[in-house]
């Protein structure tokens, strides 16, 4: 009878879970309930000298803000009225261009939920390269992405084509795809498995046409976690050329004190601590830059892309960062890719999902 | 009453049955081969096993005519030997007790720079690796390398062999061995089916 009770206290323990869940998703399908989210735009600006363009460094943020509140249940702030909220309330103008630290005061002054800034380049050819940021308030957290595409003639084919980049980022699975990854690309794994199930993993991306370079495959023990580390989580936050998902850090709140107090060995210490810091933060991406190279290299140059796995400890639910080694730049991201609590193998599942999810080609609207 | 806890007890064992096939499921033998290693191929096989033990693996490769280059485990170093980077846990930073926004980045900071750290860590370490295999390759002449891990009855041994001149994994397998498995059945299930014969 004992046992009863307790099974019936852990169903209780699981409908509760189950009606919290459902709670909250009516929270979520009945947006009216809840205050829109407020997202401020700030300027694009054009990075080059040609004045020809400059009437686009609003033109683009205000087709953006009018893209996505059409599409998301949300307020938006236009560049011109986020510089009216800025003048009126805190007496200063809204920026062409802001760095990673300034943000957080930023969107507190303009009470926003999301900010997005960035700029803008004319290439030859009629192409043009958009870089957007986008900062949550409070997540300390920044995604930056690159587009390189068409200049088109008409304004709200590019919007579009952007506009469904950061739609896809703001979804439940924060997507970025660069490009699709196609089958016969070679690709090399880091990721929290190991030995039997790192085998469906393997087994699935063989299967599929993609080879697969031993990069942590030519070990027996794995050793991406230990008891002290969960390695792969760090791999959530990456930076890469062009393309990034990263924490925002601020140098000018470090003090290393200095004065003519300062003896020999204090010196010698704090000009370490300065390294270190210039090395895995300030100058991170050179560094990790220069060792990808190496890896690429020490490959063979068969290393096409390297992805980065990290499973939950049920695994059934991963995430996935993958680089071109080529070129350095992060070209996927993906979070809570998920497989049914049914499944009767969810590592392969998963990745089979994932792998579908790679070839899948993200059609822009207007492109041929 | 009763009824209430007969669906409650299906339901349970409902849960755990899918529980169950989904742990039984991670166990299921696996094979992938996308090219075989034919016998008389130079091969390195490492395995971490006592000497007796590897002894009797590596015997069964020779009488199958692999010709076995002598490579150990023990011969490679591992992440903890060149560098115990859990010891990095042991670094200790100061954080004032300004209130709650302010002071904050200070410690952002320093852990930004420690997570980067076992990053950068962890890739070179991955290029460390692949130069090994590669003089393995040029220094050794092995062509294959062949990773092995068993394990007692019934839970899964597995086997991957990799292709030194690619650095291709192109073979891997799972196999859960049987009561009535030997050791030397388990390695002669791997060679049949790294041979391609299976």
């Amino acid at each position: 009878m004992k046992i009863l009770q307790y099974l019936h206290q852990v169903i209780q323990g699981y409908a509760l879970h189950a009606a919290l869940a459902a709670i909250m998703a009516i929270a979520l399908f009945t947006p009216q309930l809840h205050a829109k989210p407020v997202v401020a735009f700030g300027y694009l600006t054009n990075t080059t000298d040609n004045q020809n363009y400059d009437y686009l460094e609003t033109i683009f943020p205000n087709s953006f803000a009018s893209s996505i509140e059409a599409i998301f249940y949300s307020n938006v702030l236009k560049p011109h009225r986020a510089n009216e909220i800025l003048k009126e309330k805190h007496d200063i103008s809204l920026q062409k261009n802001y760095r990673h630290v300034e943000l957080p005061d930023v969107i507190d002054k303009l009470n926003a939920d999301l900010f997005i800034y960035g700029n803008f380049t004319p290439l030859a050819d009629n192409r043009i390269k958009i870089e957007l940021h986008l900062y949550a308030r409070g997540s300390n957290e920044i995604f930056t992405f690159t587009n390189i595409g068409k200049m088109e003639t008409e304004i709200f084919k590019l919007v579009d084509r952007i506009t469904l980049i950061v739609v896809d980022f703001m979804d439940a699975d924060n997507l970025f795809m660069a490009r699709p990854i196609k089958p016969g690309e070679h690709i090399g794994i880091i990721t929290n498995l190991e030995d039997h199930e790192l085998h469906h993993m393997y087994a699935a991306f063989m299967e599929n046409g993609h080879p697969v370079i031993s990069v942590q495959g030519n070990e027996i023990i794995r050793l991406t976690e230990d008891r002290h580390v969960k390695f792969i989580e760090n791999f959530k936050f990456i930076r890469t050329v062009d393309n990034s998902y990263d924490t925002i850090t601020d140098w000018r709140k470090t003090e290393l004190y200095y004065g003519p107090w300062a003896g020999i060995r204090y010196n010698k210490i704090r000009n370490k601590l300065k390294d270190v810091y210039y090395t895995y933060d300030v100058h991170y991406l050179d560094v990790k830059s220069g060792i990808m190279d190496k890896l690429y290299n020490a490959y063979g140059q068969r290393l096409d892309i390297l992805c980065i796995i990290g499973f939950n400890e049920d695994r059934d639910e991963c995430w996935v960062r993958a680089i071109d080694m080529r070129d350095k730049r992060l070209i996927w991201m993906q979070s809570n890719i998920k497989t049914g609590m049914l499944s009767a193998n969810p590592v392969k599942d998963i990745t089979d999902k994932l792998i579908e999810q790679m070839h899948k080609e993200r059609k822009q609207p207007f492109e041929k | 009453m009763k009824k209430v806890y007969s669906i409650l007890i299906t339901g349970v064992a409902v849960i755990l049955l899918f529980g169950f096939i989904a742990g039984c499921a991670s166990k299921k033998p696996v094979r992938a081969l996308k090219r075989s290693v034919s016998p008389n191929s130079q091969i390195a096989v490492i395995v971490d096993h006592p000497n007796n033990i590897k002894n009797v693996i590596l015997s069964r490769f020779m009488e199958r005519n692999y010709r076995v280059k002598a490579i150990n485990a023990s011969d490679l170093y591992t992440l903890k030997d060149i560098y115990d980077i859990s010891d990095f846990k042991k670094l200790a930073y100061k954080s004032d007790m300004a209130p709650e926004g302010e002071g904050q980045g200070d410690l952002l900071s320093f852990e930004k720079s420690y997570d980067n750290l076992y990053k950068l860590h962890v890739y070179n370490y991955e290029l460390n690796k692949a130069e090994s295999i590669a003089e393995m390759r040029t220094k050794y002449n092995v062509q294959y390398l062949v990773l092995l891990d068993l394990k007692d009855w019934q839970k899964v041994s597995w086997a991957r062999a990799i292709d030194l001149s690619s650095y291709e994994v192109i073979w891997v397998e799972n196999y859960p061995a049987g009561y009535d498995d030997s050791l030397e059945d388990v390695i002669d299930h791997f060679i049949t089916s790294m041979s391609g014969n299976k």
